[in-house]
Protein backbone atom coordinates (compact mmCIF):
# COMPACT_ATOMS: atom_id res chain seq x y z
CA UNK A 1 0.00 0.00 0.00
CA UNK A 2 1.41 3.54 -0.69
CA UNK A 3 0.98 6.37 1.07
CA UNK A 4 -0.38 8.15 -1.82
CA UNK A 5 -3.68 6.12 -1.56
CA UNK A 6 -3.20 7.14 2.52
CA UNK A 7 -3.26 10.04 1.19
CA UNK A 8 -6.36 10.14 -0.60
CA UNK A 9 -8.41 8.17 1.69
CA UNK A 10 -8.02 10.34 4.64
CA UNK A 11 -8.66 13.44 2.00
CA UNK A 12 -11.65 11.81 1.28
CA UNK A 13 -12.94 10.90 4.91
CA UNK A 14 -12.04 14.36 5.90
CA UNK A 15 -14.05 16.48 3.48
CA UNK A 16 -16.73 13.85 4.10
CA UNK A 17 -16.62 15.06 7.79
CA UNK A 18 -17.03 18.44 7.10
CA UNK A 19 -19.81 18.07 4.65
CA UNK A 20 -21.77 16.98 7.68
CA UNK A 21 -20.57 18.97 10.40
CA UNK A 22 -20.84 22.57 8.43
CA UNK A 23 -24.28 21.59 7.73
CA UNK A 24 -24.31 21.39 3.65
CA UNK A 25 -26.21 17.95 4.27
CA UNK A 26 -27.06 18.39 0.88
CA UNK A 27 -24.00 16.93 -0.52
CA UNK A 28 -23.28 14.42 1.55
CA UNK A 29 -24.85 11.81 -1.26
CA UNK A 30 -22.05 13.73 -3.84
CA UNK A 31 -19.65 11.69 -1.48
CA UNK A 32 -20.71 8.68 -2.58
CA UNK A 33 -20.31 6.74 -5.88
CA UNK A 34 -21.19 3.11 -7.62
CA UNK A 35 -23.43 0.92 -5.53
CA UNK A 36 -24.04 3.84 -2.94
CA UNK A 37 -24.45 1.55 0.09
CA UNK A 38 -24.70 3.40 3.34
CA UNK A 39 -25.15 1.46 6.62
CA UNK A 40 -25.40 2.50 10.47
CA UNK A 41 -25.39 -0.52 12.50
CA UNK A 42 -24.03 -1.61 16.09
CA UNK A 43 -20.60 -3.66 17.63
CA UNK A 44 -22.91 -5.99 18.65
CA UNK A 45 -25.03 -6.79 15.11
CA UNK A 46 -21.64 -6.59 13.51
CA UNK A 47 -20.26 -8.86 15.06
CA UNK A 48 -23.12 -11.15 15.18
CA UNK A 49 -23.56 -10.64 11.37
CA UNK A 50 -27.22 -9.56 11.49
CA UNK A 51 -28.14 -7.58 8.67
CA UNK A 52 -30.51 -4.72 9.68
CA UNK A 53 -28.98 -1.64 10.20
CA UNK A 54 -30.69 1.61 12.20
CA UNK A 55 -30.22 3.56 8.56
CA UNK A 56 -29.84 1.93 5.34
CA UNK A 57 -29.23 3.09 1.80
CA UNK A 58 -28.54 1.28 -1.19
CA UNK A 59 -28.83 4.25 -3.91
CA UNK A 60 -27.88 7.74 -3.89
CA UNK A 61 -31.57 8.18 -4.33
CA UNK A 62 -32.42 6.78 -0.67
CA UNK A 63 -29.45 9.19 0.59
CA UNK A 64 -30.86 12.33 -0.88
CA UNK A 65 -34.22 11.24 0.86
CA UNK A 66 -32.25 10.85 4.31
CA UNK A 67 -31.51 14.88 3.55
CA UNK A 68 -34.88 15.55 2.45
CA UNK A 69 -36.49 13.99 5.32
CA UNK A 70 -34.48 15.76 7.76
CA UNK A 71 -34.94 18.97 5.78
CA UNK A 72 -38.99 18.94 5.42
CA UNK A 73 -40.88 16.42 7.28
CA UNK A 74 -38.79 14.89 10.60
CA UNK A 75 -39.01 16.88 14.21
CA UNK A 76 -36.24 16.68 16.07
CA UNK A 77 -34.39 18.87 18.62
CA UNK A 78 -31.34 21.40 16.45
CA UNK A 79 -28.34 19.96 16.72
CA UNK A 80 -24.55 19.72 15.03
CA UNK A 81 -22.39 17.50 14.56
CA UNK A 82 -18.54 17.22 15.42
CA UNK A 83 -16.85 14.39 13.77
CA UNK A 84 -13.06 13.24 14.99
CA UNK A 85 -11.66 10.62 13.08
CA UNK A 86 -8.83 8.73 13.26
CA UNK A 87 -6.35 7.55 10.99
CA UNK A 88 -8.00 5.17 8.32
CA UNK A 89 -6.18 1.62 8.59
CA UNK A 90 -5.77 -0.09 5.03
CA UNK A 91 -6.95 -3.76 5.10
CA UNK A 92 -6.68 -4.19 1.58
CA UNK A 93 -5.50 -2.86 -1.71
CA UNK A 94 -6.63 -4.87 -4.69
CA UNK A 95 -6.66 -3.22 -8.65
CA UNK A 96 -8.17 -0.18 -7.36
CA UNK A 97 -10.36 -1.26 -4.97
CA UNK A 98 -9.55 -0.10 -1.04
CA UNK A 99 -10.89 -1.46 1.86
CA UNK A 100 -10.22 0.77 5.33
CA UNK A 101 -11.46 0.75 9.09
CA UNK A 102 -11.59 4.04 10.71
CA UNK A 103 -12.01 4.89 14.06
CA UNK A 104 -14.64 7.83 14.55
CA UNK A 105 -15.87 9.86 17.76
CA UNK A 106 -19.31 12.18 16.92
CA UNK A 107 -20.15 14.93 19.60
CA UNK A 108 -23.43 16.09 19.37
CA UNK A 109 -23.81 19.41 20.53
CA UNK A 110 -27.30 21.08 20.98
CA UNK A 111 -29.12 24.36 21.04
CA UNK A 112 -28.66 25.18 24.99
CA UNK A 113 -24.64 24.06 24.44
CA UNK A 114 -24.96 20.73 25.62
CA UNK A 115 -22.13 18.47 24.16
CA UNK A 116 -21.95 15.50 24.06
CA UNK A 117 -20.16 11.99 23.04
CA UNK A 118 -23.13 10.78 21.20
CA UNK A 119 -21.43 7.84 19.11
CA UNK A 120 -18.23 6.47 18.75
CA UNK A 121 -16.61 3.52 16.43
CA UNK A 122 -15.41 2.89 13.04
CA UNK A 123 -15.91 3.03 9.38
CA UNK A 124 -15.93 0.02 7.68
CA UNK A 125 -15.44 1.36 4.11
CA UNK A 126 -14.90 0.45 -0.13
CA UNK A 127 -13.24 3.45 -2.38
CA UNK A 128 -12.46 2.75 -5.46
CA UNK A 129 -9.46 4.92 -6.82
CA UNK A 130 -10.25 6.95 -9.83
CA UNK A 131 -8.46 9.60 -11.51
CA UNK A 132 -6.40 10.48 -8.53
CA UNK A 133 -9.35 10.64 -5.48
CA UNK A 134 -10.25 7.50 -3.60
CA UNK A 135 -14.49 7.54 -4.58
CA UNK A 136 -16.52 6.38 -1.60
CA UNK A 137 -18.45 2.90 -2.69
CA UNK A 138 -19.44 1.48 0.21
CA UNK A 139 -19.28 2.60 3.96
CA UNK A 140 -20.77 0.54 7.05
CA UNK A 141 -20.98 2.94 10.20
CA UNK A 142 -20.53 0.45 13.07
CA UNK A 143 -21.24 2.24 16.12
CA UNK A 144 -19.10 0.29 19.79
CA UNK A 145 -22.57 0.99 21.51
CA UNK A 146 -26.33 -0.47 20.84
CA UNK A 147 -27.47 2.27 22.94
CA UNK A 148 -28.67 5.98 20.85
CA UNK A 149 -29.51 8.68 22.73
CA UNK A 150 -32.99 9.76 21.84
CA UNK A 151 -32.67 9.58 18.06
CA UNK A 152 -30.22 9.90 15.20
CA UNK A 153 -31.17 12.71 13.04
CA UNK A 154 -28.17 13.61 11.41
CA UNK A 155 -25.96 10.96 9.35
CA UNK A 156 -22.85 9.57 11.00
CA UNK B 1 -45.49 4.23 26.80
CA UNK B 2 -47.92 6.42 26.19
CA UNK B 3 -46.76 7.06 22.47
CA UNK B 4 -47.14 3.59 21.71
CA UNK B 5 -50.38 2.79 22.95
CA UNK B 6 -51.47 6.32 21.14
CA UNK B 7 -53.94 5.12 18.21
CA UNK B 8 -54.48 8.26 16.68
CA UNK B 9 -50.95 10.63 16.55
CA UNK B 10 -48.77 8.88 14.40
CA UNK B 11 -50.86 10.25 11.04
CA UNK B 12 -50.71 13.57 12.45
CA UNK B 13 -47.18 13.43 14.08
CA UNK B 14 -45.43 11.56 11.19
CA UNK B 15 -45.47 13.34 8.01
CA UNK B 16 -44.00 10.06 6.42
CA UNK B 17 -46.96 8.40 7.14
CA UNK B 18 -49.86 10.01 5.29
CA UNK B 19 -47.81 11.65 2.65
CA UNK B 20 -47.34 8.16 1.09
CA UNK B 21 -51.04 6.89 2.19
CA UNK B 22 -49.24 4.11 5.21
CA UNK B 23 -51.71 5.57 7.53
CA UNK B 24 -54.23 8.32 7.46
CA UNK B 25 -57.53 8.74 10.29
CA UNK B 26 -59.05 8.21 7.38
CA UNK B 27 -58.58 4.74 6.29
CA UNK B 28 -60.58 1.73 7.32
CA UNK B 29 -58.80 0.69 10.90
CA UNK B 30 -59.96 0.19 13.96
CA UNK B 31 -58.63 -0.61 17.70
CA UNK B 32 -59.35 -3.75 20.23
CA UNK B 33 -58.64 -2.74 23.52
CA UNK B 34 -58.87 -6.27 26.27
CA UNK B 35 -61.33 -5.92 29.33
CA UNK B 36 -58.35 -5.07 31.58
CA UNK B 37 -57.36 -2.46 29.51
CA UNK B 38 -53.57 -3.70 29.64
CA UNK B 39 -53.31 -5.12 25.66
CA UNK B 40 -54.40 -3.52 22.85
CA UNK B 41 -54.18 -3.74 19.03
CA UNK B 42 -54.25 -0.64 16.67
CA UNK B 43 -54.90 -1.40 13.49
CA UNK B 44 -55.21 0.35 9.50
CA UNK B 45 -56.22 -1.27 6.13
CA UNK B 46 -55.21 0.26 2.91
CA UNK B 47 -58.26 1.35 0.57
CA UNK B 48 -56.83 2.29 -2.37
CA UNK B 49 -60.29 2.58 -4.26
CA UNK B 50 -61.57 4.84 -1.65
CA UNK B 51 -61.64 7.91 -2.47
CA UNK B 52 -59.40 11.10 -1.41
CA UNK B 53 -61.00 12.75 1.52
CA UNK B 54 -61.51 15.44 0.74
CA UNK B 55 -62.76 16.99 4.24
CA UNK B 56 -58.88 15.49 5.43
CA UNK B 57 -57.30 17.45 3.47
CA UNK B 58 -59.09 20.93 4.08
CA UNK B 59 -58.30 20.11 7.89
CA UNK B 60 -54.55 20.95 6.91
CA UNK B 61 -53.49 18.71 9.71
CA UNK B 62 -50.11 18.77 9.30
CA UNK B 63 -49.90 15.08 7.10
CA UNK B 64 -51.02 16.13 3.75
CA UNK B 65 -47.90 17.77 2.37
CA UNK B 66 -46.44 17.61 -1.50
CA UNK B 67 -43.07 15.91 -0.22
CA UNK B 68 -41.61 13.46 -2.47
CA UNK B 69 -38.88 10.73 -2.66
CA UNK B 70 -36.17 10.48 -4.81
CA UNK B 71 -36.12 6.41 -4.31
CA UNK B 72 -39.53 5.28 -3.51
CA UNK B 73 -38.87 1.83 -3.58
CA UNK B 74 -37.99 1.56 0.03
CA UNK B 75 -42.00 1.89 0.49
CA UNK B 76 -42.49 -1.09 -1.91
CA UNK B 77 -43.60 -4.37 0.09
CA UNK B 78 -45.20 -7.34 -0.60
CA UNK B 79 -48.56 -8.93 0.28
CA UNK B 80 -47.71 -11.40 3.23
CA UNK B 81 -50.56 -11.99 5.14
CA UNK B 82 -53.33 -11.21 2.49
CA UNK B 83 -55.81 -9.77 4.44
CA UNK B 84 -54.77 -5.91 3.62
CA UNK B 85 -53.57 -4.59 7.05
CA UNK B 86 -50.44 -2.39 6.02
CA UNK B 87 -50.06 -1.43 10.04
CA UNK B 88 -50.68 -2.69 12.97
CA UNK B 89 -49.40 -2.08 16.63
CA UNK B 90 -49.85 -4.41 19.29
CA UNK B 91 -49.34 -4.08 22.97
CA UNK B 92 -48.99 -6.15 25.72
CA UNK B 93 -49.19 -5.21 29.25
CA UNK B 94 -46.85 -3.86 30.39
CA UNK B 95 -44.13 -3.02 28.08
CA UNK B 96 -43.90 -5.76 24.93
CA UNK B 97 -45.03 -4.21 21.50
CA UNK B 98 -45.05 -6.55 18.10
CA UNK B 99 -45.43 -3.74 15.19
CA UNK B 100 -46.18 -4.87 11.32
CA UNK B 101 -45.79 -1.62 9.19
CA UNK B 102 -45.58 -2.98 5.88
CA UNK B 103 -43.20 -5.77 5.49
CA UNK B 104 -41.14 -4.57 8.96
CA UNK B 105 -42.02 -6.48 11.23
CA UNK B 106 -40.40 -5.76 14.48
CA UNK B 107 -40.54 -6.14 18.63
CA UNK B 108 -39.77 -3.21 20.98
CA UNK B 109 -39.38 -3.70 24.67
CA UNK B 110 -39.98 -0.66 26.50
CA UNK B 111 -37.70 -0.75 29.64
CA UNK B 112 -38.07 2.24 32.00
CA UNK B 113 -34.53 3.25 33.72
CA UNK B 114 -35.37 6.09 35.51
CA UNK B 115 -38.65 8.05 36.50
CA UNK B 116 -36.92 10.21 33.08
CA UNK B 117 -35.25 7.97 31.34
CA UNK B 118 -36.49 5.13 29.21
CA UNK B 119 -34.91 2.63 26.93
CA UNK B 120 -36.52 0.85 23.92
CA UNK B 121 -35.01 -2.02 22.53
CA UNK B 122 -35.95 -3.01 18.44
CA UNK B 123 -35.70 -6.78 17.02
CA UNK B 124 -35.60 -6.61 13.34
CA UNK B 125 -37.24 -9.56 12.19
CA UNK B 126 -37.12 -11.52 9.23
CA UNK B 127 -37.89 -15.34 8.00
CA UNK B 128 -35.36 -18.38 7.35
CA UNK B 129 -37.60 -18.72 3.73
CA UNK B 130 -37.44 -15.19 3.17
CA UNK B 131 -36.07 -14.77 -0.74
CA UNK B 132 -32.85 -12.66 -0.84
CA UNK B 133 -35.30 -9.87 -2.37
CA UNK B 134 -37.89 -10.00 0.83
CA UNK B 135 -34.95 -10.08 2.81
CA UNK B 136 -33.65 -6.41 1.40
CA UNK B 137 -37.33 -5.31 1.06
CA UNK B 138 -37.77 -5.89 4.96
CA UNK B 139 -34.50 -3.83 5.48
CA UNK B 140 -35.35 -1.42 3.42
CA UNK B 141 -38.61 -0.52 5.35
CA UNK B 142 -36.35 -0.51 8.24
CA UNK B 143 -35.34 2.59 7.94
CA UNK B 144 -39.14 3.99 8.79
CA UNK B 145 -38.63 2.25 12.44
CA UNK B 146 -35.60 2.62 15.32
CA UNK B 147 -33.72 5.60 16.64
CA UNK B 148 -33.38 6.75 12.75
CA UNK B 149 -36.91 6.05 11.99
CA UNK B 150 -38.82 8.36 9.13
CA UNK B 151 -41.85 7.48 11.75
CA UNK B 152 -40.04 7.44 14.66
CA UNK B 153 -37.49 9.67 15.06
CA UNK B 154 -40.75 11.88 16.21
CA UNK B 155 -41.24 9.50 18.98
CA UNK B 156 -37.84 9.64 20.25
CA UNK B 157 -37.80 13.30 20.99
CA UNK B 158 -41.81 14.55 22.01
CA UNK B 159 -41.79 12.92 25.17
CA UNK B 160 -38.80 15.12 26.19
CA UNK B 161 -40.40 17.96 24.83
CA UNK B 162 -43.40 17.38 26.73
CA UNK B 163 -41.70 16.86 30.01
CA UNK B 164 -39.56 20.18 29.04
CA UNK B 165 -43.25 22.00 28.29
CA UNK B 166 -44.76 20.73 32.12
CA UNK B 167 -41.72 21.19 33.64
CA UNK B 168 -42.90 24.37 35.26
CA UNK B 169 -46.11 23.55 35.72
CA UNK B 170 -46.21 20.50 38.80
CA UNK B 171 -49.13 22.61 40.16
CA UNK B 172 -51.53 22.10 37.56
CA UNK B 173 -53.33 19.46 36.16
CA UNK B 174 -55.26 19.33 32.70
CA UNK B 175 -57.78 16.70 31.55
CA UNK B 176 -58.79 15.77 27.83
CA UNK B 177 -61.02 12.84 27.25
CA UNK B 178 -60.56 12.13 23.79
CA UNK B 179 -62.77 9.03 22.55
CA UNK B 180 -64.52 9.11 26.03
CA UNK B 181 -63.63 8.29 29.52
CA UNK B 182 -63.75 4.41 28.55
CA UNK B 183 -61.05 2.12 27.71
CA UNK B 184 -63.17 0.45 24.88
CA UNK B 185 -62.69 -0.85 21.59
CA UNK B 186 -63.71 1.06 18.82
CA UNK B 187 -64.03 0.86 14.89
CA UNK B 188 -61.83 4.62 15.05
CA UNK B 189 -58.46 5.15 15.86
CA UNK B 190 -59.09 8.71 17.25
CA UNK B 191 -59.04 7.62 20.82
CA UNK B 192 -56.85 7.48 23.53
CA UNK B 193 -58.89 4.12 24.52
CA UNK B 194 -55.63 1.95 25.08
CA UNK B 195 -53.47 4.79 26.84
CA UNK B 196 -56.67 5.03 29.13
CA UNK B 197 -56.48 1.52 29.60
CA UNK B 198 -52.65 0.80 30.11
CA UNK B 199 -53.62 2.76 33.46
CA UNK B 200 -56.35 0.90 34.12
CA UNK B 201 -54.45 -1.95 34.10
CA UNK B 202 -51.18 0.05 35.80
CA UNK B 203 -53.54 1.04 38.84
CA UNK B 204 -54.75 -2.70 39.38
CA UNK B 205 -51.25 -4.18 39.17
CA UNK B 206 -49.92 -1.07 41.62
CA UNK B 207 -53.27 -1.37 43.77
CA UNK B 208 -54.10 1.84 43.63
Amino acid sequence: MSNNVYQMIARAQAEYARCIDDDRLEEWPNHFHGTCVYKITTAANYRDGLEAGIIFANSRGMLTDRVSALREANIYERQSYRHIIGQPSILSEDEGEVHSETPFLVARILQDGDTDIFATGRYFDLYKLEDGEAKLNERTVVCDSSRIDTLLALPL
Amino acid sequence: MENVKDSYHASILHLFFTTFELNKLSQTGAIIVDESGGHHVSYSVIDREAQKDLEYAKQQIRSESEYQLADPSLLQGFDEYHDGVTLQILSVFPTFVLQQIQNAIAVRQIVPRAIDKTDVNWTYIGFTDDTPEKRLTRIKQGNLVGPAGYISMEDGCVGGFVQLGIAGASGQEAVLEMGGSQAQSSESRVTEASVRGFWKAYRSNMGL
